[in-house]
């Protein structure tokens, strides 16, 4: 087998398919024409080709009916529910409450996604303390952020410190 | 009177969108042979076969929406066939549960998937024995699943290009992996074909 011999070997396949350029086409079947050699091997190929198309092209044996029993259930299953929906929304009715009510969610949802937040960045309230001082003693008011109720000492002076 | 002409394929798809259930089963209708004849030439379990073609159309209906018609409908649904009998060999491949052929088993399992029906029609088929048939269905299950995924739908009628397209790879490449599916074929088949000329 020549190198042109290979080349042209590498191209019969493509050649009945029918695949091939004008210009290579009509180079393979100037080959096919002058060497006997490669003449045989695209009869022995287009044979075997066409063997196999006739068994490829044989119908197989299948249930069409049965197999559409199976198919039928799964497709009216998906429009019906787009169907459903569909009118639903499109109903007059629909769109006004259903406005209203997704701004009451959306507001809810607002509240209860930002209320935590806005809690854990008020300033805290310090604790703080106020006192009166006489001459008999003195009176300390202690004011705290946790406790409502003021928490009151009343200190009276000894009796050294209230001389003058 | 003029017989009703057949609605095409956009048209029933048009239909089918809006739910018609009647021109689902046309569409159906229309190519579940050459659907069943895809999976089979992928797929060569006739168990198997039923039930990709189901999974199949259910698919195609179920996804119809997006079906552009850029490349028509049959590429389309060749395309999902094809995918779909690839996974389910993958899966079986995966599990090895891939079964092995012997060229050498002619028995009737293989050979009662071939139905012979009106040979008088087709020439080509006239060449095709049982036997022969059964020989062929185990050398084309010797192919790697690429060689016969382009094999299949080059019989289907597709060209270079087309079946490019469908299986994402260079016309070039579809050519090449042509010629090598044939060299092994024949490879395969010549001493039978040489068998049954003496």
């Amino acid at each position: 087998m020549t190198s042109i011999c290979e080349d042209i070997a590498y191209k019969l396949s493509a050649y009945l398919d029918n695949e091939l350029g004008e210009a290579e086409k009509n180079r393979v079947e100037a080959h096919l024409e002058n060497c006997p050699s490669c003449r045989g091997s695209f009869r022995e190929l287009k044979k075997s080709s066409d063997l196999v198309s006739a068994r490829l092209s044989v119908q197989p044996s299948v249930d069409f009916d049965k197999a559409w029993q199976h198919i039928e259930p799964e497709i009216r299953r998906r429009p019906a529910i787009r169907r459903y929906l569909r009118a639903f929304i499109v109903k007059p009715g629909f769109w006004i409450p259903a406005s209203a009510a997704a701004t009451v969610g959306a507001a809810a949802l607002f509240f209860a996604l930002c209320l935590p937040v806005y809690k854990s960045q008020r300033p805290v309230s310090l604790s703080h303390v106020e006192s009166v001082s006489s001459k008999s003693g003195s009176v300390m008011v202690l004011h705290t952020a946790k406790t409502s109720q003021p928490i009151i000492w009343i200190m009276e002076k000894s009796p050294k410190e209230k001389r003058p | 009177m003029a017989a009703p002409s057949e609605p095409s394929d956009n048209e029933l798809i048009k239909s089918c969108l809006s739910g018609s259930q009647a021109h689902a089963r046309r569409l159906y209708d229309r190519y579940k042979n050459y659907v069943a004849r895809v999976i089979r030439n992928m797929e060569n379990d006739p168990e198997a076969v039923q039930d990709l073609l189901q999974q199949t159309f259910i698919k195609a209906f179920s996804g119809l929406k997006s079906f552009k018609g850029d490349s028509g409908f049959k590429t389309w649904i060749t395309t999902i066939a094809v995918n779909t009998a690839k996974n389910y060999r993958n899966k079986k491949t995966r599990r090895g549960r891939h079964p092995k052929v012997s060229i050498d088993h002619t028995g009737e399992e293989n050979g009662a998937a071939l139905e012979l029906k009106d040979e008088s029609a087709n020439p080509q088929k006239q060449l095709l024995t049982k036997e022969m048939g059964t020989v062929i269905g185990a050398a084309l299950d010797m192919l790697s699943e690429e060689h016969r995924e382009v094999i299949s739908l080059w019989n289907e009628g597709f060209s270079y290009d087309e079946i490019g397209a469908m299986t994402k790879t260079l016309p070039q490449t579809v050519g090449s992996r042509l010629h090598y599916a044939r060299a092994q074929l024949q490879k395969i088949l010549t001493p039978y074909i040489k068998g049954n000329k003496e």
